[in-house]
């Protein structure tokens, strides 16, 4: 045996062993300390700090001191501190590859806390933030512009229209000149007429004569002939020329509409709405708290994902392995807070949230998870209750249901305060909520990631302030704070990731009852009075026009008079003389034929 | 590195058998290639420590397939996932899943398992082929090197006769 087996090697082995264990028993904090500030900031892409790590063994309890993760997006800030977060870990569950965490207590967790020093950043983070505040500074920017100054404007249709007008007119103007120029004119006329006389009142004495008065009349017929065919092109181009004119008298007439709705879509004359001062008061909050709400999700996402999506993370999980885990008798989830207890330090104060069954495998012991949201310490001796439950199905269906209530919460003044913002400072803002007590209740019900959630809000004793230099908007600040209350109600619905908002707010009406009308009533006037200049920019234009359009109705006069003397000369005084030319040659050669009959026969 | 090849060159021009080497480098092979933190590990460890395998080859094996385990990391954990989620296995799995035993050695972790099974197969094979080749290398190479002066001044050190103290050779 002894060949085989040397004894003093097993000695080795545990004096081996023991080194290990020895190492891990003194430098566990200090592991776990850095596996923290490592991994942490290896996931977060930012400075993860620790103070210190204490384990105790017996029972196995991790307590973590002061935890600081920085905010890729803001390094000055953390995007979550905690004093002091201790957990009794199932050490025994944990070798078999499970983390049950028996107790939690988290000491006053917190967003968005200021870090002593700027937190280095590994990588930046997307930032998709901002668009919000954009929206809210433009809606806010609510100015007139100033008449004078939008009439120098170019661009305005209505100047664009006269110039057109102008400059139609004249190319009509030039053609009609050119063609009148070869028209024929009052001593042409004339000269036609004294022809035809000439002609009527010819003797014929030999059928020479006859011919001769022939070729006469066939040339005065080729020369009116030629006088009406220009006439005929001038009246065409006079109809053409009638036609353009009249379309851009049209266009110039519509102008003045178009341009003003231009301008109410350039300036927002539309926009500022009684909605979205509601915005401004409850949805720009709300939006805050959601979005929040959706930054806390993400990094704890990895935790919440469902077994679907775990096996589409498969690929990087192959690296390093993975637990698979088969039908237990006393089946576990993979993790598992049984409870806890979270304090959370707010700007609106301190809560506490008690923490049951949290975990993400609720078929497993077949028990929901619950969430008891609870706080009297909020400002304004505000105080906050709700529960909120959840279970995920092996499925992957998530069912959630939640309900709250919230009375007297401080909000506006001492919280901007808080934040470094001074009273002065809000004012600076076309508008800002200085105080007022918040009351709210509301529930939600979320089916596999459908939200349906109403959150109604009452803001009792609100304070607005403006920098507004426009009466009506300090009416709008006035009326709001005169207001005593002012209800709202806001609904979500549709995809948790993507909820639809709803937000009704007895705001609208208030604005709507009393200070609209007034915003209603500059805007009026403001448009009548742009209107009024548009007009008179028409008008002269069309002055012009109808000076123009006389000079062409006159001509177009005198075509028609013109035109209809040729047709009188041609068709009845010319062929007349010819008809009497003919008869007088016809009786002629009748009296010779008698004679020469009554020679030849006698009397 | 170089502690390594000295290492490895003792244990090949030590007077112990072939099989003492081989049988090393495969236990040091097991605990390279699987997960460290295992409860087979604890075994191999026993085994290494406790029969007469020699000492310096189980770590040279130990580090040389930690370094190729690195490498293979991947394919383990792939292999590890298709046996533990074939469904002709399921049943086995569900029973074995049972007894607290198999959760403590992690044989339901992907890479613990596809590393184990690798290594349980490679075991003798390579025990086999390490004692072909060692004493191949003694027959025809090793009076070769050992006419080497680097060679001939490392075995007159004290340090290379202190070892072969320890080693209980």
């Amino acid at each position: 045996m002894k060949k085989y087996l040397r004894w003093q090697g097993l000695l080795g082995l545990i004096l081996f062993l023991a080194l290990i264990a020895g190492f891990i028993y003194v430098f566990a904090g200090w592991l776990i300390k850095t596996g923290i500030e490592q991994g942490g900031g290896w996931y977060l892409g930012a400075e993860v700090n620790v103070k210190e790590v204490n384990v105790n063994w017996s029972p196995f309890t991790v307590d973590i001191v002061e935890f600081q993760a920085t905010d890729p997006n803001a390094p000055e800030f953390n995007a979550m501190q905690f004093k002091q977060a201790k957990a009794q870990v199932n050490l025994w569950q944990y070798l078999l590859g499970k983390v049950i965490v028996e107790d939690l207590t988290l000491a006053e967790l917190e967003f968005g806390a200021k870090r002593a020093s700027k937190g280095d950043v590994y990588r930046s983070a997307d930032d998709g933030k901002g668009s919000l505040d954009e929206t809210v500074a433009k809606v806010k920017e609510v100015e007139l512009p100033d008449i004078q100054q939008l009439l120098q404007n170019s661009n305005l249709i209505t100047v664009k229209k006269a110039e057109q007008l102008e400059q139609v007119y004249n190319t009509e103007k030039t053609q009609l000149s050119q063609l009148k120029d070869n028209l024929p004119d009052e001593q042409k006329l004339e000269f036609y007429k004294q022809k035809v006389k000439e002609i009527q009142d010819t003797k014929i004495e030999t059928p020479q004569d006859l011919v001769k008065l022939k070729a006469q009349l066939d040339e005065l017929k080729k020369e009116i002939k030629a006088d009406k065919t220009q006439l005929s092109q001038a009246k065409d181009q006079l109809k053409t020329s009638k036609d353009n004119i009249t379309l851009a008298v049209t266009e110039l007439k519509q102008a003045p509409d178009q341009d003003w709705q231009a301008v109410k879509t350039k300036y927002q004359l539309d926009s500022f709405e009684a909605e979205d001062v509601a915005h401004i008061i409850f949805g720009e909050k709300g939006r805050e708290y959601y979005n929040q709400g959706m930054d806390i999700y993400q990094m704890l996402k990895p935790f919440l994902q469902s077994d679907k999506a775990a096996a589409e993370d498969e690929e990087a999980i192959v690296d390093v392995g993975q637990f698979i885990h088969f039908t237990e008798q006393a089946p576990q989830p993979d993790w598992l807070i049984e409870k806890g207890l979270v304090s959370v330090k707010t700007a609106q104060g301190q809560f506490s949230l008690n923490l049951s069954e949290i975990n993400m495998q609720h078929w497993k012991r077949n028990q929901a998870s619950l969430i008891e949201v609870s706080s009297n310490q909020l400002k304004g001796n505000g105080s906050i209750s709700g529960k909120i439950d959840f279970f995920k199905a092996k499925d992957g269906n998530l069912l959630s249901e939640g309900k709250w209530l919230l009375e007297q919460l401080q909000i506006g003044q001492t919280q901007s305060a808080e934040a470094g913002e001074t009273v002065e400072q809000a004012a600076q803002s076309a508008l800002s909520l200085v105080a007022a007590k918040l009351f709210a209740d509301g529930q939600f019900k979320l089916n596999n990631f459908d939200i349906d959630a109403v959150l109604k809000l009452n803001l009792v004793d609100p304070e607005f302030i403006t920098n507004a230099s426009k009466g009506w908007q300090q009416k709008i600040v006035q009326a709001l704070n005169d207001a005593g209350k002012i209800p709202a109600e806001i609904d979500l619905t549709g995809n948790v990731m993507s909820p639809n908002w709803q937000l009704h707010s007895q705001v609208d009406e208030i604005i709507k009852g009393s200070i609209t009308q007034q915003v209603d009533a500059k805007l009026t006037e403001f448009k009548a009075d742009l209107q009024t200049k548009l007009s008179e920019k028409v008008a002269s234009s069309l002055k012009l026009s109808n000076e123009q359009a006389g000079e062409i109705a006159n001509l177009d006069a005198w075509l028609n008079d013109a035109d209809g003397t040729l047709d009188n000369l041609l068709n009845t005084q010319l062929k007349s003389a010819v008809d009497r030319e003919k008869e007088k040659a016809k009786d002629k050669v009748k009296d010779e034929v008698g004679d020469k009959l009554k020679g030849l026969f006698g009397k | 590195m170089l502690t390594l090849l000295a290492k490895l060159f003792i244990a090949l021009n030590s007077e112990n058998s072939p099989k003492q080497i081989s049988y090393a480098i495969a236990l040091g092979m097991i605990i390279g290639l699987t997960p460290m933190l295992s409860l087979h590990n604890l075994v191999v460890l026993l085994l290494a420590f406790l029969v007469r395998v020699h000492l310096g080859a189980f770590f040279v094996g130990w580090t040389v397939f930690s370094i190729l385990g690195l490498l293979f990391a991947p394919l383990f954990a792939s292999l590890g996932h298709y046996l533990l989620t074939m469904p002709s296995l399921a049943g086995m799995w569900d029973a074995l899943y049972q007894s607290t035993f198999m959760r403590l050695a992690h044989f339901h972790h992907t890479s613990t398992l596809g590393s184990l099974v690798v290594c349980l197969i490679l075991f003798f094979p390579l025990v086999f082929l390490l004692n072909y080749l060692i004493a191949e290398y003694r027959t025809h190479i090793m009076t070769y090197v050992l006419k080497f002066r680097i060679v001939q001044t490392l075995k007159a050190s004290k340090i290379y006769k202190l070892y072969n103290q320890l080693q209980g050779a």
